[in-house]
């Protein structure tokens, strides 16, 4: 297979990312055996606990020793060891493509991130999916954790385009069915969008058991909201027009954005949900920690 | 008040005050694109602070617009005038400016005239006419100019130059003055009147002004000052003869309600004497000098108190003319009369008189008006009546013996008196001489002694109030008329017959001329005893003293402000005289021809002094002019008590006549527009206060 060059994965990408590891004090629920502890009893050389027999349990797994001491039916059962899953929500809105102070925009940012997570899950044997939503969603690739997959993901990302309206929650419903099991989902977006909904889109992955991360990538100019005088802010998503002197809601802006972030960190952090925010100069490495 | 704009013509420049909302409207219209990720937030925070937003922008730009507005009025030079100034025409201002003689009191360092003159100087140069005339109020009313004239700069030079005039105030006269020349000129039209209002001046005089003349009264002075002045001094008599007793009486008054106390001075022939004096408040004292003069002639004299806060009236001046003999005149009866022996008989008199000399005259013939101090008629038949009161009104004191066949009515028509029925001619009653059967010796006839209405305190009688002159008509009269015993009050009864009919009738001229005497006893020898008893002398000496008239026609005072006037006669030649003040300054003069005579004429108005007409070193006339005494009563009135126009305040009239002119405002709309961009800095610095926390966003 002759050597590709992918935008959004360089080789020093690579060296870097050979030193994190993907999930590994996760619990997950693979259907093939790998390296992740699951919650699955299974055959594996990890003992986990004694069970009273149940009426339909495998007779295999009754312990015969402690029936002859203590007369009583009681399974051994071990921990099953399997491969996880991982899945990939990249936010393609047109509000995405916002670069004022940033050296790349958010979406290019977040596909940083998402081809380095990819590449990191699918060396692992670990499976991968990537969704990109707008509105609607874009595009979907099942999980997998072949070479081939990868480079699918990665031509994918490639490709967009940031465009059209962004509806979060509207995308997670519609994913929803399409994700058979349960894993890790990751989700890169702006979140311009009301917390509440975005946390009622996430409650049936939450009921199922996903882990979920949330990463808030932002423009550091989406923070700080520079000067710049009467404007007329034209809305990248909308095409909705606003004139606005930036001297005069500047404070207000940045009230707003802090009460934005401090409302979806408040929610995902009573959900156990992980939420991080991050802005387009800081590096995405970083980001790799809270996947440890 | 009105608001002017300089200049108009850059009126237009106000359009440039749309600019901000023009700016506000289109620069917002099109502003700098800038895509974004989401405006959501935008319009939630747009949302929020729109309530305060909003108002805030249209306060920033209401005072952005009025300070555009107020830094283009300035190029406008925007004026604030008064309330009139919109009345077309030109503005006629006359100056109404006291300057009587409570002018010259001073309320501080300078006097209430120089304070009236500096106002009406600063309004003059406030320029809030464009032709104004100076009317003085004085003696002899007049003004700067005929009519009202646009040099305001003379007018105010004048003010400058003029002083106080120690006269009294023709207020009418010069009302009249300034109404006449307003009444002649068209266009806002404005009497200013600048006065002390002196009570005892302004009492009576409402200010009856035709419609269109609006008139304001300036109060000049603040409060009363008290004053003492010498308010009245003459001599009595006024022209006494050569070494008659000869008082001279002075009247101080107290205008202040303190008792006062001063020292009077009174200077005569040469000689001063003094005498303390007290006063109670508001009260008078008389201080009464005696002397004689020892030569014929006029003769001045003064009385002065120490200078107070208004000496105008510390000084007053007096002319006495001492004479060396007084003129009878006896007007004959007829021949066959039997009162014929009569002017014999003054003729007599007079020789013992050495004051007196005697002139006959035959009968129906009078004396020149002023040529005699008394006429005798020893039988008046009743007719020219017209004539003898015409001689007593210059002076002269008559003397009418009724005739045989005169009338009552012609007796009461000669005294003045209101003229009964006609009763005919006086009965004439008539007696022998002879003695009587029982006493032959005495003789059979009238006697008659002093009214008992008269009484002895009469001044003529004081003489016989000893007893030592005995009776003053004693003797036998053997024809009288027999005159009703009643009269009028006004007429005195000097010497009644013992069965009342009057012998003697006095009654004093109203105008203060001479008195006439309507005389009952007989003197010639033929018809009584009288003229030969020794009281006779006497009696008739001092009924001639003390029936002189008062004053004469010919008057030596003048009212200050009045010209002094003088006829030399004819043996004197015009140009050698000349007039002199007090001082001794010689004054200019004006001949003129009259027809009773060559007539000089001081050319100025006298002013308060004693003048003398010159010819050579020898004094041929005196004249004094004395300080008015109504001016001394430095009482203040307040103007709103005065009828009609309307009190301002000096400053307030001055702030006026600067309105009037215009004050510009560009200095204020430029501070205003400072002010306003201020505002708009510090609204635009406001921000409101918020609750949220400052929690850092990672």
């Amino acid at each position: 297979m002759p050597e590709i060059k992918y935008k959004f994965i360089r080789p020093e990408d690579i060296r870097r990312l050979s030193r994190y590891e993907f999930g590994v004090k996760a619990l997950v629920e693979g259907y093939l055996s790998g390296r992740h502890r699951s919650r699955e009893r299974g055959a594996s050389i990890e003992f986990k606990e004694f069970r009273q027999y149940a009426p339909g349990d495998d007779l295999a797994l009754v312990d015969w020793r402690v029936f002859a001491r203590t007369d009583r039916h009681y399974l051994k059962t071990f921990e099953q060891e399997t491969n996880m899953e991982c899945h990939l929500f990249v936010d393609c809105s047109a509000s995405m493509g916002f670069q004022e102070e940033g050296p790349i925009n958010k979406l290019e940012y977040a596909s940083f991130f998402a081809a380095c997570l990819a590449w990191l899950v699918t060396s692992k044997n670990d499976r991968v999916s990537l969704q990109l939503f707008d509105d609607k969603i874009r595009q979907f690739f099942e999980p997998g954790s072949t070479r081939r997959h990868l480079h699918q993901i990665l031509t994918a990302l490639e490709q967009q385009k940031a465009g059209n309206p962004t509806s979060l929650a509207e995308a997670l419903k519609r994913a929803h069915p399409l994700i058979k099991r349960k894993g890790t989902l990751v989700v890169l977006s702006d979140f311009f969008d009301e917390p509440e909904a975005i946390f009622k889109a996430l409650n049936p992955y939450l009921h199922r058991g996903f882990r979920v991360h949330l990463l808030h990538i932002l423009d550091p100019s989406e923070l700080s909201f520079p000067e710049r005088g009467l404007s007329r802010f034209v809305d990248m998503e909308t095409n909705h027009r606003l004139v606005v002197h930036t001297q005069t809601i500047r404070e207000a802006w940045q009230q707003e954005m802090r009460r934005h972030t401090q409302t979806l960190r408040r929610l995902a952090a009573g959900r156990q949900v992980d939420y991080a925010l991050t802005t387009t100069t800081e590096s995405w490495f970083k980001l790799f920690d809270r996947f440890a | 008040m009105q608001f002017l704009l300089a200049n108009p013509a850059w009126l237009w420049l106000l359009a440039l005050g749309t600019v901000p909302l023009l700016v506000h409207l289109f620069a917002r219209s099109n502003p700098p694109r800038f895509a974004f990720s989401s405006t959501a937030f935008l319009q939630k925070i747009m949302k929020k602070t729109a309530r305060l937003r909003k108002p805030q922008d249209w306060l920033l730009l209401l005072l952005r617009t009025l300070a555009v507005l107020a830094l283009l009025f300035v190029f406008l030079q925007p004026l604030l005038t008064g309330a009139n100034s919109a009345v077309t025409g030109k503005k006629t201002t006359i100056f109404l400016v006291d300057r009587s003689a409570s002018m010259a009191a001073k309320d501080g360092a300078e006097s209430r005239f120089a304070e009236a003159c500096a106002k009406a100087g600063e309004l003059l140069a406030a320029g809030s006419a464009d032709a104004a005339n100076v009317v003085w109020i004085d003696a002899e009313p007049d003004a700067l100019f005929p009519q009202p004239g646009p040099n305001l700069d003379y007018l105010r030079e004048a003010l400058k130059r003029t002083g106080v005039r120690m006269e009294s105030g023709a207020i009418s006269g010069a009302l009249q003055l300034a109404i006449s020349q307003l009444e002649q000129v068209q266009g806002e039209r404005r009497l200013v009147i600048l006065s002390d209002f002196q009570a005892a001046a302004w009492r009576d005089t409402p200010l009856n002004l035709p419609t269109g003349i609006a008139v304001e009264k300036v109060r000049i002075g603040a409060t009363d000052l008290s004053n003492v002045a010498v308010h009245e001094l003459f001599a009595t008599p006024s022209e006494p003869v050569v070494g008659q007793d000869t008082l001279m009486v002075c009247r101080l008054r107290n205008y202040s309600g303190t008792p006062r106390r001063t020292t009077l001075y009174l200077e005569s022939d040469g000689g001063r004497r003094s005498r303390d004096v007290e006063m109670p408040a508001w009260g008078e004292a008389e201080l009464n000098f005696s002397t004689r003069f020892s030569h014929a002639g006029q003769v001045a004299f003064s009385a002065s108190i120490a200078e107070d806060a208004f000496p105008g009236d510390d000084r007053r001046y007096g002319l006495v003319r001492a004479r060396e003999t007084l003129k009878l005149v006896s007007v004959a009866p007829p021949e066959d009369s039997l009162h014929a022996q009569g002017t014999q008989v003054l003729r007599h008199l007079a020789d013992s008189l050495k004051w007196l000399e005697c002139l006959d005259l035959p009968p129906s013939e009078l004396p020149a008006p002023g040529a005699a101090d008394f006429l005798f008629l020893h039988s008046w038949d009743g007719t020219q009546i017209n004539d003898l009161q015409a001689l007593s009104r210059t002076g002269t004191t008559l003397i009418v013996q009724p005739a045989v066949g005169c009338s009552l009515q012609a007796c009461q028509q000669l005294m003045g008196l209101e003229v009964g029925e006609d009763a005919g001619t006086i009965p004439v009653d008539t007696k022998s001489g002879r003695g009587s059967e029982d006493s032959p010796t005495t003789p059979a006839g009238w006697q008659a002694g002093i009214a008992a209405a008269a009484g002895e305190d009469a001044p003529v009688f004081a003489l016989f109030k000893s007893g030592e002159f005995g009776n003053p008509s004693a003797g036998i009269f053997l024809q009288r008329s027999r005159l009703p015993r009643e009269w009028p009050e006004e007429v005195q009864r000097l010497i009644d017959y013992q069965d009342g009919v009057p012998g003697m009738l006095s009654i004093r001229e109203k105008n203060q001329g001479g008195s006439i005497i309507l005389w009952n006893l007989p003197v010639a020898e033929r018809l009584s005893s009288w003229s030969a008893q020794t009281p006779f002398l006497p009696f008739f000496a001092e009924l001639l003293l003390h029936h002189r008239a008062v004053t004469r026609e010919e008057s030596t005072e003048v009212l200050p402000g009045n010209t002094l006037s003088w006829i030399p006669g004819e043996e004197i030649s015009p140009e050698s005289v000349i007039l002199v003040d007090g001082t001794g300054q010689p004054q200019q003069t004006n001949i003129l021809m009259t027809p009773h005579g060559v007539r000089i004429d001081s050319d100025e108005p006298a002013s308060t002094g004693l003048y003398q007409w010159k010819i050579g070193d020898g004094v041929a006339f005196q004249q004094l002019a004395n300080f008015p005494a109504t001016e001394s009563d430095l009482r203040l009135m307040d103007p709103l008590n005065i009828q009609g126009g309307e009190v301002v305040d000096a400053r307030a009239l001055l702030r006026r006549a600067e309105l009037g002119e215009g004050i510009p405002l560009w200095p204020w709309f430029i501070a205003a527009a400072f002010l306003f961009l201020l505002a708009e800095s510090l609204v635009s610095l406001w921000k409101p206060r918020t609750t949220t926390t400052t929690t850092p966003l990672r």
